[in-house]
């Protein structure tokens, strides 16, 4: 679903933009005119180089006159979208309109703006320009102002939110909204006068005027309060995260493409061979491994330090706000109501150092509902920072209820799905793929993958069943998951707006049941496997009094 | 902050059990016409699968004792789903809306059970696909703002599907806020 037909899901009295048309309609920042081009250059360098390499049947000389050419119109085509984007924030909406040939507008009723982030590449930052993100809460697509100056977006993340708050209260209906009233709050140029929500009062004065809104709740003076910020030593947990680790396997892996261009003098390397030979196959292995050691350590502690670099973790009037980066700066806010829940993640290597990661589930934010506002850290700040964000450190602390003997089997018999597949994948390539090449080879090695699997899949399964679990506390689903790392998810009771109990034919024979609470936020379900079914109907009758206890036995 | 761990039992299967604490049937069973057009429906797309399934079993030259295994399972699974299914979904499949909530229930080799309050319920729709329509059969389906929570009634007779809709729609109407 796109921004532009949700309408259907606004209360009735919003009724269609009383304002005209073509009034109050702001363009981005004229330092776009520099940022596209070179954002467009850059982008096609590579496809340019590849026509220019590739294509070399033309002498070089037509080239070098034709590439600056080149150059000039995707410079030119990078122009296009000053002139086209423009926004507005009226009495009631945000309003983005964009598009050469295909004209967009963009509409976001301001009491659904539920996140205003914004980002900045080096680029960006060189300007002093912002990207602004505004999302609602109905889908996951946003509007994206790419970009304003640092000031102007700044502001219009504070309009942008108050305004929110400010339009919640007025769509109670006496706000009489003069239809001939151009209606446009919509500040200033950013260019003329920035900055004019900088202070408070002048929030006010801004709104009052124009709209006949009520009185806004008068933007409080700052009353943030930090709860976390960005610690050196956190840095000693980058090198348990293995994520980073697959992009390097991956540019490894584009790099060796090229590694068969390279030419090779063999008899070298068999003199290289006998060199090597000679000091020692010892120590050269002590080598290679002390060297991707170091390698590991200085690329997953950079990493960390580029994307975690300043985090600023704070709480100001119900909005939690994180920041951080090195080079490219996010700034994420998310509304404090909206927020549902949270995920802690103790990923197996990082439980032996006491570190974990925390994400939020919230309506309408950031990446599938989940925004990640803790990296790798010390599991007393992020279980810290967690109990602060619920108002309750109870469901961080309690011991989940396990799902017992039937569940932990269920688990093995998964898990070991897995060693069968790959036995028979073994036999097959055994039996039938071998005779086809005409090669042959031991049995023994193609079940060797389904063979080691087993034990791992033991390993797996019980440590699996280890942090299966739930609990319910006063105002919070807990459900304790997670194969390698330990996950805890603990969604508030009333974010929980329905129940799936889904059994199949072998969950129906053991008693168990695959309980979900289905939620708008984060991944939009908690899953409970394999919960004893009388367990299961019990947490859904208590968590939700009202909508499941009818549906009882023995009850009407 | 120091609260003490709670002490849970570790093996909950063997924990007392409340006899309530099950879900029981929901009240009503949808058109027994279901049964009909669930089993057209599923010698349709027999004919299909099969077909095709057939048609390269016996064009290929040589035929693998496994082939003729897939061939049979799919032969079978078929046969189940046109002699034995229309009875058993419709046995299952059952639903019940009251003034707060609404609950369903459907499968035929597994159960899923799905309840929700209809204060959070977001639109109401209904379906009815050419076959239905000849069959006056009719599907409704509920949503919320989660994507894991569509509810859907599966073979409503078409006018009860329509004074449904209606009812639903008057109870959801009535509840306010964004329904997240």
């Amino acid at each position: 679903m796109s921004l532009e037909q949700t309408p259907d899901v606004t209360p009735p009295d919003e009724s269609p933009e009383p304002s005209p048309q073509d009034e109050g309609w702001l363009r981005l920042d004229k330092r776009k005119l520099l940022l596209d081009p070179i954002g467009a250059v850059r982008s096609a360098i590579f496809p340019i180089a590849a026509v220019i390499f590739g294509v070399s049947s033309l002498d070089g000389i037509w080239w070098v006159l034709a590439a600056p050419v080149v150059v000039t119109v995707i410079a030119l085509f990078g122009l296009i979208p000053w002139f086209t984007t423009t926004y507005r924030i009226t009495a009631t909406q945000f309003q983005m309109r964009k598009g050469l040939l295909n004209k967009s507008t963009s509409t976001a009723p301001l009491d659904r703006i539920r996140s205003v982030d914004l980002e900045a590449t080096v680029l960006h930052r060189l300007l002093g320009m912002r990207k602004v993100q505004i999302g609602t809460g109905v889908d996951s697509e946003r509007i994206e102002l790419d970009a304003v100056t640092t000031e102007r977006a700044d502001e219009l993340r504070a309009q942008l939110l108050t305004a929110r708050l400010a339009s919640t209260n007025a769509t109670v209906p006496a706000s009489p909204v003069d239809p001939t009233d151009p209606a446009v709050l919509a500040a200033p140029s950013a260019l003329a006068a920035p900055s004019v929500l900088a202070d408070p009062a002048a929030a006010d004065e801004s709104y009052d005027g124009p709209v006949s809104a009520p009185p806004t709740p008068s933007a409080p003076p700052s009353t943030e309060q930090v709860l976390a910020r960005f610690d050196w030593t956190w840095v000693r947990f980058a090198p348990f995260n293995f994520a980073r680790l697959a992009v390097i396997a991956a540019a490894i892996g584009v790099l060796s493409q090229f590694a068969g261009d390279i030419d090779v003098d063999y008899a070298e390397i068999a003199e290289s061979t006998r060199a090597a030979l000679r000091i020692g196959v010892v120590v050269l292995s002590v080598v290679i491994a002390l060297s991707l050691l170091v390698g590991w350590l200085i690329i997953s502690m950079g990493g960390y330090m580029v994307q975690w670099w300043a985090l600023r973790l704070t709480r100001d009037a119900g909005i939690l706000r994180m920041s951080a980066g090195l080079l490219t700066t996010r700034s994420i806010s998310v509304e404090e109501k909206r927020v549902r829940g949270i995920e802690l993640v103790e990923p197996l290597l990082m439980r032996p150092v006491n570190g974990a990661e925390l994400a939020t589930l919230a309506t309408g934010v950031g990446d599938g509902g989940t925004t990640k506002i803790l990296p790798q850290c010390p599991t007393d700040v992020a279980v810290a920072v967690a109990s602060d964000i619920l108002g309750d450190a109870h469901p961080l602390r309690v011991r989940l209820v396990q799902h017992g003997f039937a569940a932990r089997r269920r688990r093995h018999i998964s898990f070991q799905w897995m060693s069968l597949i790959l036995l028979v994948l073994g036999a097959v390539g055994h039996q039938i793929v071998l005779p086809m090449a005409e090669a042959e080879g031991e049995l023994w090695w193609f079940l060797a993958p389904g063979l080691l699997w087993i034990p791992l899949g033991v390993v797996l399964a019980e440590l699996s069943y280890a942090h299966l679990g739930h609990f319910l506390t006063d105002d919070h689903l807990v459900v304790g998951h997670g194969a390698t790392a330990r996950r805890r998810t603990v969604l508030e009771v009333d974010g929980i707006i329905g129940w799936v109990f889904d059994q199949s034919f072998f969950q129906r024979r053991l008693g168990l049941v695959t309980l979900q609470a289905t939620t708008a936020a984060g991944a939009e379900q908690v899953t409970l496997t394999d919960i004893p079914e009388h367990l299961a109907v019990r947490l859904a009758a208590d968590a939700t009094r009202e909508p499941v206890r009818p549906f009882l036995t023995g009850r009407d | 902050m120091t609260e003490p761990q709670i002490e849970t039992p570790r093996d909950p299967s063997n924990a007392q059990r409340d006899p309530s604490d099950a879900l029981r049937e929901p009240a009503n069973r949808v058109s027994p016409r279901a049964v009909t057009y669930w089993r057209v429906q599923a010698i349709i797309t027999t004919i299909f699968v099969l077909g095709i399934a057939l048609v390269i079993y016996f064009v290929v030259p040589s035929r693998p004792w496994w082939a003729t295994a897939i061939v049979a399972v799919i032969a079978l699974y078929s046969a189940a789903e046109i002699f034995a299914m229309p009875q058993i979904r419709f046995r299952i499949h059952r639903w019940e809306i009251n003034e707060i909530a609404i609950h369903t229930r459907e499968g035929w080799i597994g159960r899923e059970s799905r309840i929700a309050p209809l204060s959070r319920v977001q639109t109401v729709d209904s379906q009815q696909g050419p076959l239905m329509r000849y069959f006056k059969l009719s599907s409704i389906t509920v949503t919320t703002a989660s994507a894991a929570g569509p509810i859907t009634i599966a073979g409503l007779d078409q006018d009860d599907a329509r004074e449904l809709v209606v009812t639903l729609t008057e109870i959801t109407a009535a509840t306010e806020g964004d329904a997240t």
